[in-house]
């Protein structure tokens, strides 16, 4: 015990010691300085990477609404009820022509081939340049009424980045307006007197709406 | 006083001699850690981030590629412009993006 105090109270290399203490300070004191910097450097690249990653998303977005908006896909269907004999009724189609008319085309026809289906949905990805690919899960939809009419047509599509670390995800909704038509004209005389009825449903894409996140 | 003197107690040579050289080692440590953290405070302020609309486009197209792959759905002819944004002499403070015109 007495060794112990003997060595605490010694003043024998205290100048080493002071110097090491200095030395721990110093070391501390750079630690904390170097770290400060860096993370605020990385603050800001994350910063610029956050919003490369919102324009890559909002740009597939912006070009999806404005590709679809105001395009249409109208279904004809015409009957011919002669005054004898029994009534034709043929199909036909006047698809979409803008530039997502592929997209539209293959939903509407799977919608009019699949009656008992409310909608049709695909996947599928937007590169453009050097950006990241982005990826869209494209839904089209449809609302009946008493389950045969359809009163309402609806396109949502959530896009993101599979594989950013951004979670920088959009909802696009784009609504339909249905618009039925019909016209019935009689041609022919007596026996050869025909009627024909022509309904036409036309389906035109109305402005759509950007928001962020995943909504419904 | 006299006492204190004559006194022959003290530090060695070599504990003299290692503790400048500690007390150096740590100056310099501090020096360094300084003029770093100088650098990296003047590229970050230096670092444009905000974001404008704007700037001279390229032509260039879109590819829609079908990623479930029970349909073929391929379109790569939408025409676009690319925008890039921001300093020309520093590519990581650059932004890109584009737009859709019918």
């Amino acid at each position: 015990m007495a060794a112990i105090r003997a060595k605490w109270h010694s003043r024998h290399g205290a100048t080493m010691m002071m110097a090491l203490l200095m030395l721990l300070v110093a070391t501390v004191v750079s630690v904390v300085v170097i770290t400060s910097a860096t993370t605020a450097m990385r603050r800001v690249n994350s910063d610029h990477a956050q919003q490369q990653a919102w324009l890559t998303v909002s740009s597939a977005a912006q070009m999806l609404r404005d590709g679809i908006e105001g395009d249409s896909y109208a279904q004809v269907v015409t009957k011919v009820t002669p005054r004898l004999g029994s009534p034709t009724t043929t199909e036909s189609q006047a698809p979409a022509t803008g530039d997502f008319s592929a997209l539209l085309n293959e939903a509407m026809d799977y919608l009019r081939t699949n009656i008992a289906q409310d909608h049709y949905e695909t996947t599928f990805t937007v590169s453009a340049g050097e950006l990241d690919p982005v990826t869209v899960h494209f839904f089209l939809f449809r609302k009946m009424v008493d389950g045969d009419e359809v009163s309402e047509y609806g396109i949502r599509a959530f896009l993101y980045l599979p594989e950013g670390e951004q979670d920088c995800r959009m909802t696009l909704k784009i609504g339909g307006t249905v618009e039925p038509k019909t016209t019935t004209t009689t041609t022919g005389r007596w026996s050869s007197r025909q009627e024909t009825t022509v309904s036409t449903t036309t389906i035109t894409w109305n402005t759509g709406s950007i928001t962020k996140g995943a909504a419904e | 006083m006299k006492k204190k003197l004559r006194s022959r107690g003290g530090e060695t040579l070599v504990e003299t001699l290692c503790a400048t050289a500690i007390i150096v080692l740590s100056i310099l440590f501090l020096c360094v850690s300084a003029i770093t953290a100088a650098r990296i405070n003047y590229k970050v302020q230096n670092t444009d981030t905000t974001f404008r609309y704007g700037g001279a486009g390229t032509q260039e197209t879109v590819t829609i590629e079908n990623v479930s792959g029970e349909e073929d759905l391929s379109i790569d002819n939408i025409a676009i412009t690319l925008h890039q944004v921001g300093d020309e002499k520093k590519s990581e403070s650059q932004y890109t993006y584009y737009t859709y015109q019918k």
